[in-house]
């Protein structure tokens, strides 16, 4: 599973469905989130305690890295975005650890 | 004479670039409050690792009841700076020296309890530095 690739085509894709702009390029953002589901997968594999902790943590993290992500409504974080971010953290971490 | 013909396209040159410059101000400065809501976003849990910490200084004795009194204050002012956008009240709280090693602390102490390990903490420490990084960058806008 190429979850770089997987996480660019999902950006790409939300920005021109959902609409808005990055602080950064989507390759870039894609990179990030794919470390941050690698280390998701890594929690799951190791039965580390704190997974819920983790995963709202590495949302923020990939909201903080891409800066803007404003849709439709200036000023205030997509829901969507949001839910694709966290969704999308969730099944490659599931994922690579089942792999 | 040549001089003053240079001058003045010195001076012509500036006027027809200043509109430009200064929509160029207005789109960084634009960019950079868009930072707002990923940091309103991530401050509730920030804020869990922050309190954390200070409960954890006083259960140590590293801190002032006091002192913990005027941080909860900054973290009420941090978090009301985030949720009404407002810069200049941003800029007087003190995160990055003052807080920000309280959310540290905080975290290590939920490793040092077992309730997270160290990859989850690892995630935890990785918002907190880009929490600080958007924080003062919002805090550094024309300043």
């Amino acid at each position: 599973m190429n979850t770089r690739a997987e996480f660019k085509g999902m950006f790409d894709e939300a920005l021109t469905r959902i609409g808005g702009n990055l602080k950064t390029s989507s390759d870039e953002l894609a990179a990030y989130t794919a470390e941050r589901s690698a280390q998701l997968a890594l929690i799951l594999e190791t039965g580390e305690p704190g997974f819920d902790k983790a995963l709202i943590a590495a949302r923020d993290n990939v909201a903080l890295k891409a800066g803007l992500l404003v849709g439709k409504q200036a000023g205030s974080l997509d829901r969507e975005w949001l839910g694709l971010i966290a969704g999308g953290l969730r099944i490659a971490a599931a994922a690579l650890a089942a792999g | 004479m040549k001089t003053q013909a240079v001058l003045a396209l010195v001076l012509v040159a500036s006027l027809l670039l200043l509109p430009f410059s200064s929509s160029a101000c207005i789109g960084a400065r634009a960019t950079k409050e868009a930072q707002f809501p990923a940091a309103e976003l991530a401050w509730p849990g920030v804020r869990v690792d922050f309190l954390r910490g200070i409960e954890d200084g006083i259960g140590d004795g590293a801190l002032e009841q006091a002192d913990a009194v005027i941080l909860r204050t900054q973290a009420d002012a941090l978090g009301s700076a985030l949720d009404e956008r407002d810069l200049d009240a941003l800029r007087l709280v003190p995160w990055s020296k003052a807080m920000r090693p309280w959310a540290d602390r905080g975290i290590e102490d939920q490793l040092a309890d077992g309730e997270v390990g160290p990859t989850v903490a690892a995630e935890l420490s990785e918002r907190v530095v880009n929490f600080t990084a958007t924080v003062e960058s919002l805090q550094a806008i024309f300043r």
